[in-house]
């Protein structure tokens, strides 16, 4: 069983909600697919094992080989590659890494060679496992990250919690990919309730089983609430907005642990999600 | 000499575009014949690198100098490698830009900072 909890917009609380799931499954994986800023460990505070360095792909080039043809130059999507005084120039943080470039040389100019472009941690927290990836600053894309972190973990213990980037963009695509079930959080603002809509979007595209964790409800207008009513997406819990809640997350203390309210309230979550995925 | 500018349109009063690799068009303009020319910038909708592929089209087409208020990292590389001079064109009208640069009163545009996506000035 695999959770991917995602929402439209930051703050609205993926990781809160996702470590309290993992917190009362009590054993378990969690995922920190939030590679530009992963936090889900200062929460668990696993003990890490080695990390892996992540690498993609980037073209290199023998310049001495090079004719000039231009037919990577013109092959490439993404402006990568340019051929100015003669010589080829390559822009790696451009590059997406698809080796096209190789295969269109007809002189066997450009080769591949390894770019770190990041890192995966792994370890354990009592009975659960954590995963955890970190993009470094200034690359483009975490996707490769993702794709490790979801290779490193498919024969982990069930339940798997993945806790998503922000947003709808490949990141969270990448995420969900696997996931059994789709968790959307959102807040009760009409931003929130807008963003909700582009990730309901994009599960719906997925065809992923989903329903939403409405969080720092009030007694006021809930736009988030009435998307979700007018597009029949379940609501599986209501979050109070609760300053205690927030006290307890901002000192990375996990609720369920901590308070038997905030355990309950998870572990009928969870039971909830579990019920609705075996559908 | 053949220089070229970012233009916003295809006529002498467009003005001088702010963006290099998404300007809709470059003019270019021989200092030495007076002719002047303007090309469709082909990396306006490029998904991404539009400022690699603006600069080797100037490359492909023989530019020697570009005058343009401003030069992402990645173009300035490639105009550097290509040995194309950028001067700071700051003037709004495009004729005042020629008309300073033939006078020698343009300053070149040094790299800045890589993610600052402009050239800082000496």
């Amino acid at each position: 069983m695999k959770i991917a909890v995602l929402s439209g917009k930051g703050g609205t609380g993926k990781t809160m909600v996702s470590v309290n799931l993992s917190a009362v499954a009590g054993r378990g994986t969690y995922i920190d697919c939030d590679v530009e800023e992963p936090n889900g460990h200062l929460f668990f505070r696993p003990q890490w094992d080695k990390p892996w360095t992540v690498s993609t792909k980037v073209p290199v080039v023998d310049q001495e080989m090079c004719t000039g043809c231009k037919n990577c130059v013109e092959f490439c999507n993404f402006n990568a590659l340019a051929l100015a005084g003669n010589k080829l120039v390559i822009f790696e943080d451009i590059c997406h890494s698809c080796g096209g470039c190789v295969l269109v040389c007809p002189h066997r100019a450009l080769s591949e060679k390894d770019r770190a472009i990041g890192t995966v941690n792994s370890g354990n927290s009592g009975d659960i496992a954590i995963y955890s990836g970190e993009l470094t600053p200034g690359q483009p894309s975490g996707v490769p990250i993702i794709q490790k972190l979801i290779q490193l973990s498919c024969s982990s213990p069930s339940p798997v919690v993945i806790d998503c980037p922000p947003g709808s963009a490949c990141t969270v695509m990448e995420s969900i990919a696997d996931a059994d079930y789709c968790l959307l959080v959102a807040e009760p603002t009409v931003f929130g309730a807008h963003n909700l809509e582009l990730v309901h979007q994009l599960v719906t595209l997925f065809d992923k089983p989903h329903g939403a964790v409405l969080n720092k409800c009030t007694a006021g207008a809930n736009p988030s609430e009435d998307y979700c009513r007018a597009q029949d997406i379940p609501v599986l819990v209501s979050i109070p907005f609760d300053p205690a809640l927030g006290k307890l997350t901002s000192d990375g203390l996990i609720a369920a642990n901590e308070d038997s309210n905030w355990q309950t309230i998870f572990a009928s979550l969870l039971e909830t999600v579990q019920r609705e995925a075996a559908k | 000499m053949k220089i070229a500018i970012p233009v916003n349109k295809n006529n002498l009063d467009a003005g001088i575009s702010h963006a290099f690799g998404r300007a809709p068009f470059f003019l270019f303009y021989d200092t030495e014949t007076g002719e002047e020319e303007y090309v469709s910038n082909r990396s306006v909708g490029a998904p991404g690198g539009a400022g690699v592929s603006a600069a080797q089209q100037l490359a492909d087409s023989g530019i020697e100098v570009v005058l343009s208020p401003r030069c992402g990292q990645n173009a300035a590389q490639v105009l550097m490698a290509a040995n194309i001079a950028v001067y700071v064109a700051e003037e709004e009208s495009i004729q005042q830009s020629i008309d300073s640069f033939t006078r020698g009163e343009l300053k070149p545009l040094v790299p800045g900072q890589p993610g600052v996506n402009k050239f800082r000035r000496p």
